[in-house]
C-alpha cells in the first residue's frame, strides 16, 4: 500500500493502539489493583475512540474524500525544525542558556532567511539580556 | 471588603501585572500566529514569583486583551491576529479601504472595553451563588463534574467530536503517570524520578501552545522573513471616535452582544469565535442598515468585538464555579489557578473571598484600561506585525524552553515541553484537540480521586450510591446530554439540509 494513502486517522489510531496495549500490559503488573482500575478503564475508553476514529479514517480512504492524508513529503521543514530545537535543548543542558541561546538564535534566524547582521546580533543580544534580567536578577533561577 | 479589594488592586505588583497583561495581551493578539493562549502558558512560569492576585489579573488581562488586539490586524491587514476576530475582519478591512481604518479600530477597542466590562460584572454577580452548589458536592459529584467538564470540551473543542473525547482520555491517561495518591503505587515512572510527581502541567501547556505554533510557522519557512505589512498598504484616517451623537445608535448593539458573548462563553467549550458570529448576526438582524454588512458596517464591527470580548467573562463563570472551563483558553487558566492554589467552587468565594474579589475586579479594571490603552497604542501595536517569523520565532522559543525549565529547574521539563510541541504540533494538523487533552490532564487526577473514593464510600453499591444523589441525577444527565446533543444537532441539521435540496 502506496504510505501517502494511509488516512492520518489510522495511522494516529495504529499507534495509540499499541500504546493503549503497552500500557495495559503494565498496569496489570501494578502491586495494587486498585492502582490499575482506573488507568485501565481510560484505557478502555482510548481503545474505543480509537476504533471509532480509525473506523471514520477507513470510511474516508474508501470514499477517498479526504484530503488530509498523512502525506510525509511535506514535513521536511517542521522536522528539521524538530531536530534544531532537540540540539539546542541538548548544548542548553551542557553549554547553558546563554551559549547555546548565542548559537541557535542568529543560526536559526539567518536559516530562516534573515540577512540583517545588526538583526542578527541585536535580537540574540537583546534576548539574551532580557532572560538574564527576568530569570536571574529577578527570578533569581539557576540557570542550565 | 471593599477596602481590601482596593488596596489589593491598588499594589504595585497588581497594577504592573495588569498593565503588563493589557498592553502585552494587545501586542501578542495583533500578531497573526501568535494567540492569547500561547501568550498565557508562556508567562506561567514567570507568574510563580507573583502574588496570586496580580498573577491572576496578569492572565486574564492577557485572556481579553489578545481578543482586542486581534481585531488591529483583522481591520487593518484583513488578518484576523486570533479566530474570535474573522467576522471583525469581514467588516474593518473593508472599512479601512474606505480610508476609516482608525475609527474602525476607535470602535472595536470601545465596543470590545464594554463588551468585557459587562461579562466582568455579569462574572462578579452571577459566579457567587452559582458557586455555592458545589458546597453539595462530594467525591460522586466531584467524579462526575470533571467527566461533565470533559465531554462537554471534547464535544466542541475540535472539528471532530470522537477525536475530541479521544484526547480527553489520552490526557486522563497521562494524568496517571507518578505515584498514586490513594495507594502509593509507582504508575508508568519506568523508574524515573523525574516522573515520580507526574508530568507537569506548564511544560505540557508551553509545549502544546507555544512550541508547537513554533513548528507550524516554521512550516512555511520560505515566507518567514516577510511581514504582514509588506503585502498591504493601510490607510487609517483621521477620526478615531464615534461622536456623542452617534453613540446612541450603538447603545443596544452593545449590550445585546455582550449578553450573546456572556451566554454563548458560559456553555463550556463554545469560543470567541462562536460569541462574535452569533453577535454579529444578531445586529445584522436587528439592523435598520443591513445593506453596510459586509461592506464595512461599524454595527456589526460592534457586535462581534463587543460579543467576542464578552465571552471571556461567561466562560470564567462556569470556571470559577464548577471547575468547567468555558473556553480552551479557560483551561489554561485553571491550570494557572490550580499553580496558584486557588481552586474553584464555594471556597473561593468565602475562604478565598478576599483574593478571588480582587483578581475579577482587576478582570473588569482590565476592560476599561484596554480601551484607553488601545486607543493609545493602536497605531503604533500594527507596526508588530513588521516582525517577520524569522525574528519572532528565533525568540518565542528559548522563552518557552526557559519558562519550562523555570518550574522546577530541571532540563527533564524542557524535553517534556518539545515532546508536548511535537504532539501538539501533529495533533494540530490532523484536527485532533489539544485543549481536549490538557483538559484530561487537568481533571484526570480529580476525577479519579472522586471515583476511587466514592467508591470506598458506597461501600460495594456503587450505582445505588450514585443514582441516590440528585445532584448526581442531574450531571448524569447533563453528561448524556453534552455527549448525545453534537450528534441530534448534526443529524437535524442534515435532514434539514437534505429536505432543502428536496
Amino acid at each position: 500500500m502506496n504510505l501517502k494513502c494511509i488516512n492520518a486517522d489510522i495511522v494516529a489510531g495504529i499507534i495509540l493502539l499499541i500504546i493503549s496495549a503497552v500500557s495495559y500490559n503494565m498496569a496489570s503488573g501494578f502491586d495494587n489493583p486498585d492502582a490499575a482500575l482506573w488507568p485501565k478503564a481510560v484505557i478502555m475508553l482510548i481503545v474505543i475512540f480509537t476504533a471509532l476514529v480509525m473506523a471514520n479514517g477507513f470510511k474516508k480512504m474508501k470514499e477517498n474524500t479526504e484530503a488530509k492524508e498523512a502525506d510525509f513529503t511535506k514535513a521536511i521543514a517542521p522536522v528539521l525544525t524538530l531536530v534544531a530545537i532537540a540540539l539546542y535543548a541538548v548544548l542548553m543542558e551542557h553549554a547553558g542558556f546563554f551559549i547555546a541561546t548565542a548559537i541557535f538564535c542568529p543560526l536559526s534566524m539567518y536559516a530562516l532567511g534573515q540577512r540583517n547582521w545588526l538583526a542578527l546580533i541585536g535580537v540574540t543580544a537583546g534576548l539574551n539580556l532580557f532572560v538574564y534580567v527576568l530569570f536571574v536578577m529577578q527570578l533569581e533561577l539557576q540557570m542550565p | 471588603m471593599f477596602e481590601t479589594v482596593l488596596s489589593n488592586l491598588m499594589s504595585t505588583n497588581v497594577l504592573i501585572g495588569l498593565v503588563v497583561g493589557v498592553v502585552g495581551g494587545m501586542v501578542v493578539g495583533a500578531m497573526p500566529g501568535l494567540s492569547g493562549a500561547m501568550a498565557i502558558a508562556l508567562l506561567l512560569p514567570v507568574t510563580y514569583s507573583m502574588s496570586p492576585i496580580a498573577a491572576l489579573v496578569m492572565l486574564m488581562a492577557i485572556y481579553t486583551s489578545a481578543m482586542t488586539g486581534g481585531s488591529i490586524s483583522a481591520i487593518l491587514l484583513h488578518t484576523p491576529g486570533t479566530p474570535a476576530n474573522a467576522a471583525t475582519a469581514m467588516e474593518g478591512y473593508p472599512l479601512t479601504k474606505k480610508g476609516r481604518g482608525l475609527e474602525a479600530v476607535g470602535m472595536s477597542m470601545l465596543s470590545s472595553g464594554i463588551g468585557g466590562f459587562i461579562s466582568a460584572v455579569a462574572l462578579l454577580l452571577i459566579a457567587p451563588p452559582l458557586a455555592m452548589i458545589s458546597l453539595k458536592f462530594s467525591e460522586p459529584e466531584s467524579f462526575l463534574i470533571s467527566i461533565f467538564g470533559l465531554t462537554v470540551i471534547g464535544s466542541l473543542a475540535g472539528k471532530s467530536m470522537t477525536k475530541g473525547l479521544l484526547m480527553g482520555a489520552v490526557g486522563l491517561l497521562l494524568a496517571t503517570i507518578g505515584v498514586d495518591n490513594i495507594t502509593g503505587v509507582h504508575r508508568y515512572t519506568f523508574g524515573s524520578d523525574n516522573l515520580m510527581s507526574g508530568l507537569q502541567m506548564v511544560p505540557a501547556l508551553i509545549g502544546l501552545f507555544t512550541i508547537s505554533v513554533v513548528l507550524s510557522n516554521c512550516e512555511d519557512y520560505k515566507n518567514a522573513n516577510k511581514s504582514l505589512l509588506e503585502r498591504h498598504n493601510a490607510t487609517l484616517g483621521t477620526k478615531m471616535l464615534p461622536t456623542l451623537s452617534e453613540v446612541p445608535r450603538y447603545i443596544v448593539n452593545w449590550i445585546v452582544s455582550s449578553v450573546v458573548g456572556i451566554i454563548v462563553g458560559i456553555l463550556p467549550g463554545a469560543g470567541g469565535n462562536i460569541g462574535s458570529w452569533i453577535a454579529y448576526d444578531q445586529a445584522k438582524k436587528r439592523s435598520k442598515h443591513q445593506e453596510e454588512f459586509g461592506n464595512g458596517s461599524l454595527e456589526g464591527l460592534a457586535a462581534c468585538e463587543a460579543g467576542n470580548n464578552a465571552v471571556t467573562g461567561g466562560a470564567m463563570i462556569p470556571l470559577m464555579t464548577l471547575s468547567i472551563p468555558g473556553s480552551p483558553v479557560a483551561a489554561i487558566i485553571l491550570g494557572g489557578m490550580l499553580i496558584h492554589g486557588l481552586v474553584p467552587g464555594s471556597k473561593l468565594f468565602t475562604d478565598q473571598a478576599d483574593i478571588t474579589y480582587s483578581i475579577l475586579a482587576g478582570f473588569a479594571l482590565s476592560n476599561i484600561l484596554m480601551i484607553f490603552v488601545g486607543l493609545a497604542i493602536a497605531k503604533y501595536v500594527v507596526n508588530v506585525t513588521r516582525i517577520p517569523n524569522s525574528i519572532l520565532m528565533p525568540v518565542v522559543l528559548p522563552l518557552s524552553l526557559i519558562g519550562s525549565y523555570a518550574i522546577n529547574g530541571s532540563m527533564f521539563d524542557v524535553y517534556v515541553a518539545i515532546f508536548f510541541g511535537l504532539l501538539g504540533f501533529l495533533m494540530d494538523k490532523y484536527d485532533f484537540s489539544s485543549p481536549a487533552l490538557i483538559l484530561g490532564l487537568i481533571l484526570g487526577g480529580t476525577a479519579e480521586r472522586g471515583l476511587m473514593l466514592s467508591k470506598v464510600m458506597s461501600k460495594g453499591d456503587m450505582v445505588g450510591y450514585y443514582f441516590g444523589r440528585p445532584i448526581c441525577l442531574i450531571l448524569m444527565a447533563l453528561i448524556v446530554m453534552s455527549i448525545a446533543w453534537p450528534i441530534i444537532s448534526s443529524r437535524f441539521a442534515k435532514k434539514k439540509q437534505e429536505n432543502k435540496e428536496a
